[in-house]
């Protein structure tokens, strides 16, 4: 079963998330911000992707992004961002640090189960 | 100039002359107004049951306790100084210093157009563009149709008020800062109507917890977020994320369910009902929405950036690099 870290500080979109992805076969982890979601991928090595908000208290979705991408032992690891931002600036941001992809909220599970279950390699 | 929607805006209409009543119903109705009629006895009732007033027209020969309506309009100013009171002048007697306080505008019996410019110098001294209010309604109800896939979303009719009561008992505030603008929006709802919505389905099966109170915040967080993430997408250009200027602080009175942003301005409001198609006349799911740009507003730039926005929304569509 391919796993998945859905990261957000908001309890409901962790919710909807995570409740769509295991309804279609994902195993899902879940974590409140980009520091927690670091640990959670250091001491979980069968994730293969993370869906990930940008704007979160402690440490942003892209901070932890660039973390992740620092750490050779992830370079695996797909990283998604989930996120009310469509800003350019910051979507380049992303595709600097070597973010797989970006979807604008709301979340609409139908349009991207396709797409995570061929990053997941499903 | 960019062209402005006219909104409505809800009035207290105290008056015992059924001549006036009917010529003042008529010029309310000719300027936006939607008048409460009421009586001396039940106006401060009134008062207590409707949250989103603009104003009040009162006639100062209105039969109440005191010697004249100028009572009734002292009381009323007590209990919200912030409803402009429009008074119907019947005597040529010069109002003293604390009637002046109290009564903001007052205008001879029969003349229209002195009253028709204190509304618009007073209730709607704010136009909004048509373009925005309409861009607002259509972002703020996909949010909501997103956040809760099984209810019928409507919006009704924007409207302006000056009341500065929040309704219900759940109410998130974030800021909304652009070159065009800079304030607030809040979104206010009835903490038990959106337990019983999600109770009966309205959004994501599981998704609310257990429905104590945090999840209930969670839940119009979160939706305030989307809103707020959409609103940004298409109307704040990125070059105003660097504007970080001084803020004013924001006052909130949870015991008697009080907000001040500390302008007198008047703030786009607008009701949105959540209702459960399969259960017909059910009380509906109320939230109200209101923007407050306190601290900038030019609708003129406004005018200049809309031009440029794009109306599409997010398809929620993965976009790989």
């Amino acid at each position: 079963m391919a796993h998945v870290l859905v990261v957000d500080d908001s309890s409901t979109m962790r919710e909807i998330v995570t409740s769509f992805l295991s309804k279609n076969g994902f195993e899902v982890a879940v974590a409140t911000d980009g520091r927690d979601g670091l640990e959670q991928l250091r001491s979980d090595p069968s994730i293969k992707l993370v869906v990930s908000d940008v704007n979160m208290p402690n440490m942003d979705g892209l901070t932890m992004a660039e973390k992740i991408r620092t750490d050779q032992g992830n370079k695996g690891v797909h990283i998604v961002m989930l996120t009310t931002e469509d800003n350019p600036v910051m979507r380049e941001r992303g595709r600097a640090i070597g973010v797989t992809g970006w979807i604008v909220k709301p979340f609409r599970g139908e349009a991207v189960l396709g797409p995570f279950r061929k990053l997941c390699g499903m | 100039m960019t062209d402005t929607t006219h909104l409505e805006a809800k009035v207290l209409l105290l008056d015992h002359d059924p001549v006036q009543l009917k010529t003042q119903s008529d010029f309310c109705t000719s300027v936006g107004l939607q008048a409460l009629l009421r009586t001396a006895h039940d106006a401060l009732a009134s008062l207590d049951l409707h949250k989103d007033l603009a104003g009040v027209l009162l006639a100062e020969d209105m039969p109440c306790d005191g010697p004249d309506g100028l009572h009734l309009a002292q009381a009323i100013h007590k209990l919200r100084p912030e409803l402009p009171i429009f008074l119907r002048r019947t005597s040529v007697r010069p109002l003293n210093t604390a009637e002046q306080q109290t009564i903001r505008h007052q205008w001879p019996t029969g003349d229209m157009e002195e009253l028709r410019a204190s509304v618009e110098r007073t209730i709607f001294s704010l136009r909004y563009p048509a373009t925005l209010v309409q861009g607002i309604v259509d972002l703020t109800c996909s949010a909501l149709k997103s956040m809760f896939p099984n209810a019928e979303v409507v919006a009704e009719s924007p409207y302006v008020v000056h009341d500065r009561i929040i309704h219900g008992e759940v109410s998130t505030l974030i800021p909304i800062e652009s070159t065009w603008c800079r304030g607030y929006m809040m979104l206010q709802t009835e903490e038990s109507a959106l337990r019983q919505g999600l109770l009966h389905g309205m959004s994501f099966e599981g998704v609310g917890g257990e429905l104590n109170f945090r999840d209930l915040n969670n839940m119009l967080g979160e939706t305030t977020n989307l809103i707020w993430g959409a609103f940004k997408n298409r109307y704040i250009p990125p070059q105003a994320f660097a504007n970080q200027q001084t803020q004013v602080p924001i006052v909130i009175n949870h015991a008697h369910k009080y907000i001040s942003f500390g302008s007198p301005d008047p703030q786009l409001c607008i009701r949105y009902q959540l209702s459960e198609p399969s259960r017909r006349g059910a009380h509906p799911l109320v939230i109200v929405q209101r923007f407050i740009f306190n601290l900038h507003w030019s609708p003129e730039q406004f005018a200049e950036f809309a031009a440029t926005a794009t109306e599409s929304g997010p398809t929620g569509e993965l976009d790989l690099f």
